[in-house]
Order: C-alpha cells, then structure tokens, then sequence
C-alpha cells in the first residue's frame, strides 16, 4: 500500500516543516511544532520495527516467567493468540499483560535471599528491552526554557 | 484593562480581563492600571508562563513594572503547589540568593482560572547549555563555579526562620525515603501501563536509601536552563515549583547526573570530581560517592516519573508535548546500578 503509514506520516512532517513552520509566529507555538515534528520522525523511523519488537519481548518474558517458576498466564501465550484485533493489537495485548506478570515477579521477589540471579535476569531483559526499543525520543531542550 | 488579546487560542480568551480584574484587587488605591503586552512565553514544560507589563498610575507618576504569571495548566508534568512556590520566592528575598521577586498570588484560581503567581519579570535570558555553548572556556568555568556557588548559597538559608518552616514537611534522616515516596505517588497517579522498569529501580532506591545528615532546601531542578543570564551574570534562579526540603545531597546529586553531564559539566574541567570537591570546601560537608550516586539514580528515576506523567497528559489530551517510554533513562539508571555493584 503506498504511501505506507510511514512514508505519510514522513510527508506529513516534511509539509508541516516546509510549509506551516515558516508561518508560525507565536513562540509557545513555535515550540510545540518543533517537539510535533520531532515526534513524527521517531514514528516514521521506528514504525515498521514496533511488531518485530513486540513479538520479540513477549517471547523473551514469557521465557524469563517460566524459568521463574512464575508461567505465562494462559492467555498471554504464546503471543498474541487468541485474541480479537489486528496482530499488532494482540501483540500490544500480550506485551502489556506479561510486563504486568514481571513488575508481579519483581514484588514477589522483593528483598528476598537468593532472589539474586532471578531479579538479574528481569533487568538484563529490561535493559536490552530498552536498547532495542523502536520510538526512542529524548524530549528537546525548550528554547526559551521556563521564562 | 487588558493591553491586547493574546495569540495563545480560545481557552485563553478571558485571560487579559481576569488578570486586569486581579491586579487591580491587589492595588485598589492605583489611580489608573494597565496591563500592556501580554503573552505566553513558550518553553515552560509545566507551568504557563504569561509575560506582562503592568503600568501603574499613583497620583502624578506612572511607572512599568515587567512581570510574569505562572499559572497552572489545565494539566502538565508536575501537580505542583503555587502556595509552595510563592512561599520559596518570599523566603529568598532577604537572602543572596538571586530569584525573582514574589508579588501576589492567586492560591485557588479563583481569579485567574487556575491557581496562579505574580512575580518580576527579570532581565536576562535562560541557555541550557550555557555551560557548554559559545562562551570562552574560562567564563564557562567561571559561570559554572557561580551556579553551584548560588546552590550552596541556596543551601545556607536558615528555612526554619522562614515561611517554608510553616509551608513544607521537613523529612528529617529520611529524606532519601520519603523523596521515593513522593515521586512514586506521582508515578502512580499517573502510569498507563505496567512499568517493571520502575518497580526494579524503586526496589533498588529502596534498599540502598541513605540516611540525611541535615535539611535543606531543595530546588528540584537546578539547571542552567533555569538560571536568567546577562552576559555572564546570573541574574536570578527560576523554576522553584518543585521546591521542598530535604537532603543537600538531593541537588548535587541532580547536577552531577551523567544523563545531564552536557548541562552541568565541562569535560576535563568541570566534572563531577570537580564539582563535588568543590562543594565539601565550601560546605564542610561529606560527600560519600555511594550517596551521591544513590542521588543519581533518584535523578534518572524522578525525571523519568516527569517523563512519564507528561505522556499520560499527553494521552489524555491536556498537554502540548509529545513524551515517549524514557528508555535512554532506564538503560541509564541499570548502567549506574550495575556501577554501584
């Protein structure tokens, strides 16, 4: 289908860019078309990565849960059956339902002894959850911050 | 009355006409009141920042005094308190402490719509990376010595003899909990999905909290983006909305944050082990690395809560910026606790 979302939402920020930008007076706007503009980048850059990246953390979690002893509920696995809605929809569905099941582990494991190697291995998958993370935006410093 | 409409849209419509109503409430003896200018001042990611000129006519003279409303917005970043804020600028104003000047304070909204203050307007303007921009490396040192001097200077108010005494809880040793505390009120307020990334860095806060040698106040989020430049003159600190009292090493840990080393650091001359030897010889106080990473993390973690409480505005349609997940802050606080061993 083209245009794909992506390269829309790509235009869509080229225009706003080119042709709205240069007409915007208002500083308080100004602003926010810059930090809009900023957001349709990461969109069109980090889109087509979403599903890839969601199917890889349902799996990796619902590996983490089992070897924790804590098992994937039922309806979390394997990712995105079952389930009404498109396949990313479902996988949006499981992944919310499995990191709901780990921040569950972590409480359990708390400050108990021996907990160690469990509670490194939810991190490490954190930690490389966020490395691999498609729609990475740092928010812009504000021109004319807090005046 | 009103000098002119503003440009900022429909919701702000009533705005020139409630503020000339409440100005004048505040000076009911000025013989004529005008307020010239209006307008919102972009860049404010929690608060709304309106900047005015208010014209004053007492029997033969008039004069114009620049000023700016801080009002609450319908929704943003921080839930924050206006009666706190006022309190802080009040308290500053008989210390060496450069901050704008408190004038008056709407505590409810009953009269700007929103709980809201007045204060100076005062001249300069605010760099964020003053401290790594244009300026010549010297000057950047020299303005870098001169903000964290500022911050001590912070640090040597006596709060108990000022209204802060009456308007804010002192934590006392904890500080460190009772910050945690606080900031995962707000994340709980405001989280839309599970967030084990939280949780694990909490759990860690939580282990690891230290105890507070003493109770200062602190500002929150002391930056050069919060400071008014004139040249190379600080002339006032900004932003006190998320002022308290608590550790001293709460600030210090927010400046030598390695996320904001871009900030608050000059590679090779202004870095952490600078800044914190730097600090202990003005203030005799000890600064342990273990504590002050333990800050760093809080950092990481209290930003990433703003992050997060912007998105969930953001969602609900009550705020203008787009905030994503903060991963860069999660990969940031696992490499500092790894660190930390």
């Amino acid at each position: 289908m083209r245009p794909t979302v992506a390269e829309q939402i790509a235009g869509l920020g080229r225009i706003l860019a080119a042709e709205v930008r240069p007409e915007v007076s208002s500083e308080y706007a100004q602003d926010v078309l810059a930090g809009v503009l900023q957001s349709l980048e990461v969109l069109a850059s980090g889109l087509a990565a979403i599903g890839p990246f969601l199917a890889w953390d349902n799996a990796a979690m619902t590996a983490i849960l089992r070897e924790a002893g804590a098992g994937a509920q039922p309806g979390a696995g394997p990712p995105g059956a079952g389930r009404a809605g498109s396949e990313l929809e479902q996988l949006n569905q499981a992944n919310e339902q499995l990191r709901a099941q780990l921040d569950g582990l972590l409480a359990q494991l708390g400050d108990r002894p021996g907990q160690d190697q469990a509670r490194r291995a939810i991190v490490a998958h954190l930690d490389e959850r966020a490395s691999r993370f498609p729609l990475r935006l740092v928010p812009r410093m504000p021109r004319r911050p807090d005046l | 009355m009103a000098g002119r409409e503003t440009d900022a849209g429909p919701p702000d419509a009533g705005l020139p006409g409630q503020l000339a109503r409440f100005v004048r409430a505040q000076l009911p003896d000025a013989d004529s009141l005008k307020i010239l200018g209006l307008q919102r001042r972009g860049g404010g990611l929690s608060r709304e920042n309106w900047a005015f000129d208010l014209t004053v006519r007492d029997g033969g003279r008039a004069q114009a005094i620049p000023m700016m409303l801080r009002r609450d917005p319908v929704a943003g970043l921080l839930a924050t308190d206006r009666r706190v804020e006022f309190g802080a600028l009040q308290a500053l104003a008989s210390t060496p402490v450069p901050a704008p000047v408190a004038y008056w304070l709407d505590e409810d909204g009953t009269w700007l719509g929103f709980p809201s203050l007045i204060m100076s307007r005062e001249e300069g303007q605010p760099d964020w990376l003053a401290l790594n921009g244009d300026r010549p490396e010297n000057d950047r040192l020299q303005l870098a010595r001169e903000l964290l001097d500022h911050l001590i200077g912070l640090q040597a108010v006596d709060w108990r003899a000022t209204v802060l005494a009456k308007l804010l809880d002192d934590p006392g040793p904890d500080a460190a909990l009772a910050a945690v505390r606080f900031w995962h009120g707000e994340l709980l307020r405001h989280q839309l999905e599970p967030l084990p990334e939280m949780t694990a860095v909490r759990q860690w806060l939580l282990r690891h909290a230290p105890q507070s040698a003493d109770t200062v106040i602190v500002h929150g989020d002391y930056k050069p983006g919060n400071v008014l430049l004139v040249g190379n003159e600080i002339r006032a600190v900004l932003d006190w909305e998320t002022v308290h009292l608590g550790s001293a090493l709460e600030d210090l840990g927010w400046i030598t944050n390695p996320v904001r080393a871009r900030e608050h650091q000059i590679p090779g001359r202004w870095e952490r082990a600078q800044i914190v030897e730097h600090y202990a010889a003005a203030t005799g106080r000890r600064v342990t690395q273990r504590e002050l990473l333990w800050w760093n993390v809080f950092s990481c973690w209290k930003l990433s809560v703003i992050v997060i409480s912007g998105l969930s505005a953001f969602v609900a349609g009550q705020f203008d910026r787009v905030h994503l997940l903060p991963t860069w802050l999660f990969k940031n606080m696992f490499k500092l606790i790894e660190n930390a061993g």
